[in-house]
């Protein structure tokens, strides 16, 4: 059990804190250049830890300081509970759950933008609401009508099927949140570096930083392997635990290199106006198609591909 | 510190600078926000004083060439061109033709990096980075064709009283024609992704408009006057150096938004492209250099046409060593005024590409500051008449 949860919680880090270092390789290749070190992230953090955590003076100082600490904490529970490369550390895995940690890093965000003092943190923080809002609902719908299918909010028996052979629509609608769950190009708006100087980061720095940021990091990963779990599912628990990790790392690496670097480099950001609108129609209307025909007993998976087996 | 709207709440207010991300120079912008949207501004500049003017009376004639060089890193031919023209038509100095031709390429060359440099730097504004890698690449070779011409990237040390110092070689010119035939087609790319890339058309189509009637009322000039359809080029007008050799078309669009912006800055490039190969070409031969003797006392005032628009220098000497005085007025500070109508009603998230959609410089605008009981203070119109600060 013990061997378990610290197994789950190093593999986090350090696949959280590699893909980082994948995705900028895969970004700076596709704009001509080098790129960093893969492990460039690593040290990152590590010398922001090294350093010194200002507070400003600050209308909330213990909200301020306790945003970062509420981030990384709440994924590292959800890096038990979901099945990373075998079944879920602590046991069964609650869906609505992990649902749940998973928004506390944007929360995290919001609370501590707010409590910045800065009118940049202030902007950050609004921008971060509306754009949380904008891709749960079809992230959500989509979980939900894979927990209809399965029968089951419990993680370790939804990843008993790969479901995105049964309902791809649903798949194709949580694949498309993973870049506004990233928040990198052309949904990083609550941080916009050239707009509002990076928002709600604004006012942090050493140890707070490295959290906040963190935070983040794992908040990519893990939302990754949700997807990789209940998507992918028996693909990535088929074999001996230590080529489960491996298929595990390279399907999320292989979703953050095609969803989230191939976003950043090839286009710029857009306007937080335009992402309701933008997750609200298409990805939204995917995940309730399926949701609808599941719910109308229409299998049309089964029906096209009937014959293959599947 | 907020005003109370209509509706009861209280605007936030927004500054942007005088150290910002957006900014590549200081300058203070005061948006005051209503939600997202930005219903009033005030800005403030004169944060990068340099007493350029000063110190150009302060050192010998000839030295001054190579300080008017650096007022910009970017606009670092055509400042010094515009001087040395000065000093020229003050002594009636005849230049050679060659002279001209050259000076004429070195001022397209800094046209087409400057150019890309904006396109450039609006990619990044709106984060779209790969675009910035992208421009500024290809901006590489023209740098490279500098270096090639003059042995520097920046500061060329082109121009010399009475012509100029780096002749061109046979070679060069052959080189540098196949560098601008490969830079003609890295130009018709870069226009094709803002024509046809929903991105840039989302965040530029509408954004920043300034209107005719507002570029000329507000005085506009350079490419921000020509993308609101104003066809005003000083190369065309004033036919300086080479220009009254060449048929050049002052290239324009209707809208005066991001976009136009940035497809007359392309056509441009388009057109420096051409018109530089047209001068390789027609290079004529003879010395590159007159001498000259005394500089009499006089006065002379002319226009070039700065990458950024039009750039005004008045020159008077008074038969010693010294310069009597020295005015520059750099593009810049004309088209400061047309921001209000731009930035107004427009969406936080536009305030980068807006601030840099007419290129600005600031370092090369402020000419002067006024420091009173140690703080700044702002001199209004009449103050400045009066003359009573």
């Amino acid at each position: 059990m013990i061997a378990s949860i610290v197994g789950a919680l190093v593999y986090a880090f350090v696949a959280a804190l590699l893909l980082q270092g994948i995705r900028r390789i895969v970004v700076a290749h596709s704009q001509f250049r080098k790129g960093p070190s893969v492990f460039q992230a690593f040290y990152d953090f590590f010398k922001l830890m090294s350093k010194e955590s200002l507070t400003p003076n600050v209308t909330s100082p213990l909200l301020f300081n306790l945003a970062p600490i509420l981030s990384v904490a709440s994924m590292l529970v959800a890096a038990l509970i979901i099945p990373l490369a075998s079944t879920s550390a602590v046991g069964a895995g609650d869906l609505i759950l992990v649902i749940y940690l998973l928004a506390i890093p944007p929360i995290a965000l919001i609370l501590g933008g707010s409590a910045s003092g800065s009118p940049y943190g202030a902007i950050g923080a609004a921008r971060e609401v509306a754009l949380l809002i904008a891709y749960e609902t079809p992230f959500i719908v989509a979980m939900v009508t894979v927990a209809l299918a399965a029968g089951s909010f419990q993680l370790n028996t939804i990843s008993t099927t790969a479901w995105i052979s049964v309902l791809p629509l649903a798949a194709i609608a949580a694949i498309w949140t993973l870049p506004a769950a990233a928040a990198v190009q052309p949904f990083d708006i609550a941080e916009a570096e050239t707009e509002i100087v990076s928002g709600p980061y604004v006012e942090y720095s050493g140890p707070n930083l490295a959290l906040l940021k963190l935070g983040q990091w794992l908040k990519i990963f893990l939302y990754a392997s949700l997807i990789a779990a209940v998507f992918f599912g028996t693909a990535i628990y088929h074999f001996q635990p230590a080529i489960n990790f491996v298929i595990q790392f390279v399907i999320i690496a292989l979703l953050i290199s095609a969803f989230i670097a191939f976003w950043q480099a090839t286009t710029g950001r857009t306007r937080v106006t335009r992402v309701l609108k933008y997750y609200w129609t298409v990805p939204t209307t995917l995940a309730i198609i399926d949701l609808v025909l599941y719910l109308a007993g229409v299998r049309y998976m089964h029906f096209l591909f009937g014959w293959a087996g599947l | 510190m907020a005003d109370v709207n209509e509706r009861g709440f209280a605007n936030l207010k927004v500054p942007i600078g005088p150290s910002h991300p957006a900014l590549e120079e200081p300058a203070r912008f005061l948006f005051e926000v209503e939600g997202e949207k930005v219903v009033n501004v005030d800005y403030e500049i004169g944060y990068n004083h340099r007493s350029i003017e000063r110190l150009c009376q302060e050192r010998p004639l000839s030295k001054v060439v190579y300080l008017v060089e650096r007022i910009c890193g970017i606009c670092s031919h055509t400042h010094p061109l515009n001087h040395v023209e000065r000093v020229e038509d003050i002594a009636d100095i005849e230049v050679p033709e060659r002279a001209k031709y050259i000076r004429t390429i070195y001022a397209e060359l800094e046209r087409i990096h400057s150019h890309m440099l904006w396109a450039g730097i609006a990619g990044e504004e709106i984060g779209y980075h790969t675009l910035f890698m992208y421009t500024w690449r290809e901006r590489e070779k023209v740098m490279d064709l500098f270096e090639m011409l003059s042995g520097n990237r920046i500061m060329h040390g082109c121009n010399t009283i009475g012509g100029v110092k780096w002749n061109v070689a046979e070679e060069q010119a052959k080189s540098a024609v196949s560098v601008l035939t490969y830079l003609d087609t890295a130009a018709d790319k870069i226009t094709k992704a803002v024509l046809k890339d929903s991105n840039i058309a989302e965040r530029g189509k509408g954004v920043g408009s300034l209107s005719r009637e507002d570029a000329v009322r507000l005085g506009a000039v350079g490419p921000n006057a020509r993308a609101s359809g104003v066809p005003e080029d000083t190369r065309v007008m004033c036919k300086y150096a080479a220009y009254g050799d060449f048929d050049l078309e002052p290239q324009t669009a209707k809208d005066g938004d991001v976009v136009a912006q940035a497809l007359v800055r392309l056509a441009e490039i388009k057109q420096s492209i051409w018109l530089t190969k047209e001068l390789f070409a027609n290079l004529p031969n003879g010395p590159i250099q007159v001498e000259y003797d005394e500089i009499p006392p006089g006065r002379s005032v002319g226009r070039t046409e700065a990458p950024r628009g039009e750039l005004i220098h008045y020159t008077e000497t008074n038969g010693t060593r010294f310069f009597e005085r020295i005015k520059i007025r750099s593009p810049t500070l004309a088209n400061i005024p047309s921001y209000v109508p731009k930035f107004l009603g427009c969406q936080i998230a536009d305030i980068p590409i807006i601030a840099a959609s007419i290129d600005p410089c600031f370092s090369c605008t402020d000419r002067m500051t006024v420091i009173k009981d140690g703080k700044r203070k702002i001199v209004s119109a009449r103050e400045l008449k009066t003359g009573r600060i």
